[in-house]
Formats: structure tokens, C-alpha cells, sequence
């Protein structure tokens, strides 16, 4: 059993590794070559990473596991060691090909980097699976761990491939991002316990928003815009756009209105999901980190929060007869600062599901009011 | 100073920091060395570890004995229920000839399905046929779900979509050569689904389902050879309308009875 859950562990991410490399290759092959020494170079760095990981947390007694070491040292040990040890060994991997300007843009760099990711998350599934007792919680761990690493590597790597191309340059603050995103997705899968695992679902399909949007920059293809059902997705540059301020005017009277209008709309739809759960008899106070069969009332309050977002955008843009997403956009980070500084103050394992939250709450925001543009 | 050395310093100015409070909590118990190197003693004895916490105990519970409760990766089911399904509830195009054939009937509908899933989405695939007294559907659909787990009970949307066959004419009404002639249509199922799954035991479920179809039809004409067309003169006036193409929009509700197991 422990064999076929390593090899499912170890061939999930080098296969989306191969959905994206072949998403990628529809504008001219990418070298299969150099896309193969990457996933190996990152499992190489990866099996590095465990040793090392493995040495320091044992000297330090911490773990990653909020069980073992509690809150805090888990935290230390995730923001402090592993996130930036792992996301600086996959740039270590890539950075030979773009010190000898193998990559070109941000196609090349998605792709190279992507795969080191893969590479890097296939062997680490094994290593967790065959030291983690191979449990089914652990397979479940790995697998779902297996897409943080290879779109954080590609988010990197896209403005890696941006460097040679625009004067500004984002790859540091690209990385940085990446990183504590990556910190906070591996203390949710790998540090808590099963039933929190949920909180990452907004991480994922912002994950897979984002990564649809990217493939769809760095390789449009045109054959796809034509004949698929499914609507293509804004551009990286219109969305750019979007943001711009119109007049290089900010209004901040809107950001601060719309702040208030997101924060006020989130409070009152949590409020009516609660007093509609008791009603058809869903019991909050069920939420138990250790069972995942408990997970339906975060999913549920999760859901309201994540749905204020797009609601609250729209109307701000709609009564501040907008032409730019801008101000909503800060109107939707400035709620999100609120909830997260409320939540520190009063419940603070609810900072970790608000950060989750978050960037997918800021999409949804951006989106709602992208829709109530006035044109 | 460059942003990009700013970002690089962070993460080990915090670790700076933090040096003192992570020695401070090494394990007694750690005796590495490497390198040649020997790490301090540690300060606390295992007799003055604190004892862990209620909620730590209970995760490191949760992660000992129930790691396998609420972990599935793989799911089938089966379900039967009734279906009222209405071929061109939304446009008819000489579909059926309405004369002759009821098209809007309601049957004892059988359906099986299988998927994977990871956390509370699920993937899968669904067959279902529908039963009528004058015609048989059946829909191959590719499907997606979220679960909403609260306990034992687990209600659940689905959304699918994929192909769908109309066939299996009864003879009675549109004559014995068309229908020998195979006439059938062929098209586009779309699906949405409420359902609510109860666990009898961590594999077995029971549950109900209410769905709802869309269903974009259309066939080809299908002649008869001349003087081979028998029956009553509504069925040789039939003939000449399912000699032509015809296409419709219908929709349908299916409530069932499902069984499941999920591993």
C-alpha cells in the first residue's frame, strides 16, 4: 500500500507538470530537455531540503506539526525554515537558465520553474508518505500540497521571465509573496489538523484561477478562443488596465466608504448563513479541527465571506460610478486588513482562514467590480 | 536600499530574532552532532515539559486513530427514482411527431456513478437511464461536485454535462419499420444537482438526489423505403415527418434513492 501511495504521491505533480509544460509548448516547443533536468535538479534540492529541514527541526525541537510543537513554533518553523528554504532552493535550480539566458520570457520561465516545483513536490510526497506512516491523511497531504509548489514556482518564475523584458523588475517581490503564501498554505495542509484542511480550498481555486489566467497570457491560443465553450479569461495587461486610475486620481473617500460597505456586508451575511444554518438545523459549534466530517460550517461561513466580496465590489462601482477597479480593489484589501486585525484581536486561529481567504476574496472583489464598471 | 535585498533579508532577520526563543525551546532529548559540531545542552528536562494542551492532545488524537475518518478518494454509487422528462419543454423542431408520441412523460429512472475526491470536490462520471412507456434516454455525463460535510450527514451540488441518446421508439406508435429503422437522437445533457448523503458507516451512505436536465436533441431524417410503410395513416404521415431532420430543447427532474460506498 505504501508503494502505490508514494508513486500516486510522486506522479500527481509531475503530471500537471505536463499539463503545463504541453499548455505552454502551443506557441512553439518548449525544450523537453532542459523542462526534465529541471523536475530532476528540483527533486534533487527537494530530497536536500528534507536532510536539512530534518536536522535543523530536530536541533531546535521544533516541528511543523502545531501538535507536536504548538502554534507558534510551528509557525517559526514553517515562515522561518521551510518556506523560504524550499522556494529559494527551486530559484537556485532555475537560476543556471536564466544566468545563461535560457529563459526568455515569462513563457519559458512558467514552464522551467513550474517543473522544478514538480520535481521538487514529487519527492517530497514520497519522503512524507514513507516517514508519515503512510496514512491516508498523509497521501491527501501530498497531493493536495503538490499545486502550492508548482504555482508559486511559476508565479516567481513568470516575473523571472519578465526581468529581461520590463525596466521595473518584480522577481523579489514575486518570490517574497510567493513565499509567504506558501508558508501560510503548508502550516494549513502539513501543521494542522485534518479538518481544517478545507481553509485551503480558496487558496486552490485561486490557484487555479490564477494559473488559467497566466497559461492563457504567457500561450493564448487561438484555436481555444474559438472553439471552446468555456469563456476565455481576462488578460494579465486588461486587468492591469483595470487598475489603472483614471486622471491618476485615487478617491479615497470610496476606498474608505467601500471598506466599510465590504466589512458591513461580510458581518451581515455571516450573520443571516448563521441564523439560516440553525435554522435547518446545521450545529456551528461542530467544526472540529481533527475530523474532517466536521468542515461543513467553515465551508459555509467560508462561502458567505468569499460571496460579500464580489457584492461589495459591484456596488461600490456601481454608486461611485467608477471607471477604474482601483478603488474598490483597496476598498476589498482594507476589509481584509480589518477582518484579519479583528480576528488577531478576538479568535486568532481565524487570522489563518482569513489569510486563506484573502486572495481569493480580493479576485472576487475585483471581478465584482470590473462587472459594475461604468462604460 | 533595493527592495529585492530587503525581501531576501527578511525572512532571515526574523530568524535572527527568533534564534534565542527557538533555543530556548530544543528538546532535551537532543543529542546532534555534525559537522564536528556539538549543539548546546538543552535548558528544560523532560520532567519540566509542559504537559501538552487539550487541543494538542486532540490533534495529535486526530492524527493517530481518526486520520482515516472523513478521507475519501474514491466513490461509487447507485440510485433509482422517477423522472418526468419533457423533450421539448423549450423548443421543438419536429423532434417527435407530437401526434403520435407523448413527449413529455415521466419513468423509473436507473443511474450508477464513480469518481474520485480530494477534500470536498469530487470528480466523476454518472450514467443514467431513463425508462418511459414510449421511449428510452440515457445520458453518459462527466460531473463535478462540492460536498458540504456536517457530521453524518453530507448534503452536496453536483454539476455535469455530457452526451445523451433517445431511442428505443416504441413500435405501437410510430410503426414497426422506423422503428426497426433504429430512429433515434442524439445530443447534449446538462445537469444540476442537490443531493444530501447520510453515513450508516464510514463507507456506506444513503441518500436522496433531486436534479434537473437540459437537454439539447436533434436527429437525422430517417426514410422508409417506399410501400414498405404499414400501419395506420397517422403512422405513414409519422413516416414523412421523421424523414426530415428535427432537433428540440427539453428539460427534465429526477428525484432518486441512492446507495453509495466511498473509500
Amino acid at each position: 500500500m505504501i508503494v502505490v501511495e508514494a508513486l500516486l504521491g510522486f506522479a500527481f505533480p509531475l503530471a500537471l507538470a505536463f499539463l503545463v509544460w504541453r499548455r505552454v509548448s502551443v506557441l512553439g516547443r518548449v525544450s523537453r530537455r532542459l523542462t526534465l533536468i529541471m523536475a530532476l535538479t528540483g527533486a534533487i534540492g527537494a530530497a536536500l531540503c528534507a536532510y536539512f529541514e530534518r536536522l535543523v527541526l530536530t536541533w531546535t525541537g521544533l516541528s511543523f506539526d502545531v501538535a507536536t510543537s504548538g502554534a507558534s513554533g510551528a509557525l517559526l518553523a514553517t515562515f522561518l525554515l521551510a518556506a523560504p528554504l524550499e522556494e529559494a532552493c527551486k530559484v537556485g535550480v532555475v537560476w543556471p537558465l536564466y544566468r545563461t539566458r535560457r529563459i526568455d520570457g515569462p513563457r519559458l520561465g512558467v514552464c522551467y520553474a513550474s517543473a522544478a516545483g514538480a520535481g521538487f513536490a514529487a519527492i517530497e510526497a514520497v519522503v512524507q508518505i514513507s516517514s508519515g506512516g503512510a496514512t491516508r491523511l498523509t497521501l491527501l497531504r501530498a497531493l493536495v500540497s503538490a499545486p502550492a509548489h508548482l504555482f508559486f514556482a511559476g508565479a516567481w518564475g513568470y516575473a523571472l521571465g519578465l526581468r529581461g523584458r520590463e525596466r521595473r523588475h518584480w522577481f523579489s517581490w514575486a518570490w517574497l509573496v510567493a513565499t509567504l503564501l506558501h508558508g501560510l498554505y503548508d502550516h494549513i495542509v502539513w501543521g494542522r489538523g485534518p479538518g481544517l484542511l478545507v481553509t485551503v480550498m480558496p487558496l486552490l481555486v485561486f490557484m487555479g484561477l490564477g494559473a488559467w489566467v497566466a497559461l492563457r497570457d504567457v500561450a493564448p491560443s487561438a484555436v481555444h478562443a474559438h472553439h471552446s465553450l468555456i469563456p476565455e479569461p481576462p488578460s494579465l495587461q486588461s486587468m492591469r488596465n483595470a487598475l489603472r486610475p483614471v486622471d491618476h486620481q485615487v478617491l479615497v473617500r470610496w476606498i474608505v466608504i467601500g471598506a466599510f460597505v465590504t466589512f458591513g456586508l461580510v458581518l451581515v451575511l455571516l450573520a443571516l448563513t448563521i441564523v439560516l444554518g440553525n435554522r435547518f438545523g446545521v450545529d456551528f459549534s461542530l467544526a472540529d479541527e481533527s475530523d474532517m466530517r466536521s468542515s461543513g460550517p467553515l465551508i459555509l461561513l467560508g462561502v458567505a465571506v468569499l460571496l460579500a466580496f464580489p457584492v461589495a465590489g459591484f456596488l461600490v462601482a456601481k454608486a461611485s460610478a467608477a471607471h477604474s477597479v482601483l478603488e474598490p480593489a483597496l476598498a476589498a484589501g482594507l476589509a481584509l486588513a480589518a477582518l484579519v486585525a479583528m480576528l488577531f484581536v478576538t479568535a486568532p486561529v481565524g487570522v489563518l482562514f482569513a489569510l486563506a481567504v484573502a486572495p481569493l476574496a480580493f479576485g472576487l472583489a475585483c471581478g465584482g467590480a470590473w462587472i459594475g464598471l461604468e462604460r | 536600499m533595493k527592495p529585492g535585498f530587503l525581501c531576501w533579508s527578511v525572512p532571515f532577520f526574523l530568524c535572527a530574532l527568533s534564534a534565542p526563543a527557538l533555543a530556548e525551546d530544543a528538546p532535551a532529548g537532543a543529542n546532534l552532532e555534525a559537522g564536528g559540531l556539538k549543539p548546546p545542552d538543552a535548558v528544560q528536562s523532560d520532567q519540566t515539559a509542559p504537559p501538552p494542551s487539550p487541543t494538542e492532545a486532540n490533534l495529535d488524537r486526530a492524527d493517530k486513530e481518526d486520520s482515516g475518518r472523513g478521507l475519501e478518494f474514491v466513490w461509487l454509487n447507485g440510485e433509482v427514482g422517477a423522472e418526468t422528462l419533457g423533450l421539448q419543454t423549450f423548443k421543438a423542431n419536429n423532434l417527435v411527431d407530437a401526434k403520435l408520441v407523448n413527449s413529455k412523460q415521466t419513468g423509473i429512472m436507473y443511474g450508477a456513478g464513480v469518481g474520485v475526491r480530494l477534500l470536498v470536490f469530487t470528480l466523476g462520471a454518472r450514467f443514467r437511464l431513463g425508462n418511459f412507456s414510449d421511449w428510452d434516454l440515457w445520458t453518459l455525463n462527466g460531473e463535478f461536485g462540492l460536498h458540504i460535510p456536517l457530521g453524518r450527514v453530507e448534503p452536496y451540488f453536483n454539476l455535469g454535462a455530457g452526451y445523451a441518446s433517445l431511442g428505443s421508439f416504441d413500435s405501437k406508435n410510430i410503426g414497426s419499420n422506423l422503428s426497426s429503422a433504429g430512429l433515434g437522437a442524439k445530443g447534449l445533457d446538462v445537469r444540476g444537482a442537490f443531493g444530501v448523503d447520510v453515513y450508516l458507516t464510514d463507507t456506506f451512505t444513503v441518500g436522496g438526489n433531486l436534479s434537473g436536465d437540459l437537454l439539447v436533441l436533434s436527429r437525422s431524417g430517417k426514410s422508409v423505403a417506399a410501400g414498405a410503410t404499414t400501419g395506420t395513416a397517422e403512422q405513414q404521415a409519422a413516416a414523412n415527418v421523421y424523414a426530415k431532420d428535427g432537433s428540440s430543447v427539453g428539460a427534465g427532474a429526477t428525484l432518486s434513492a441512492v446507495l453509495g460506498l466511498h473509500f
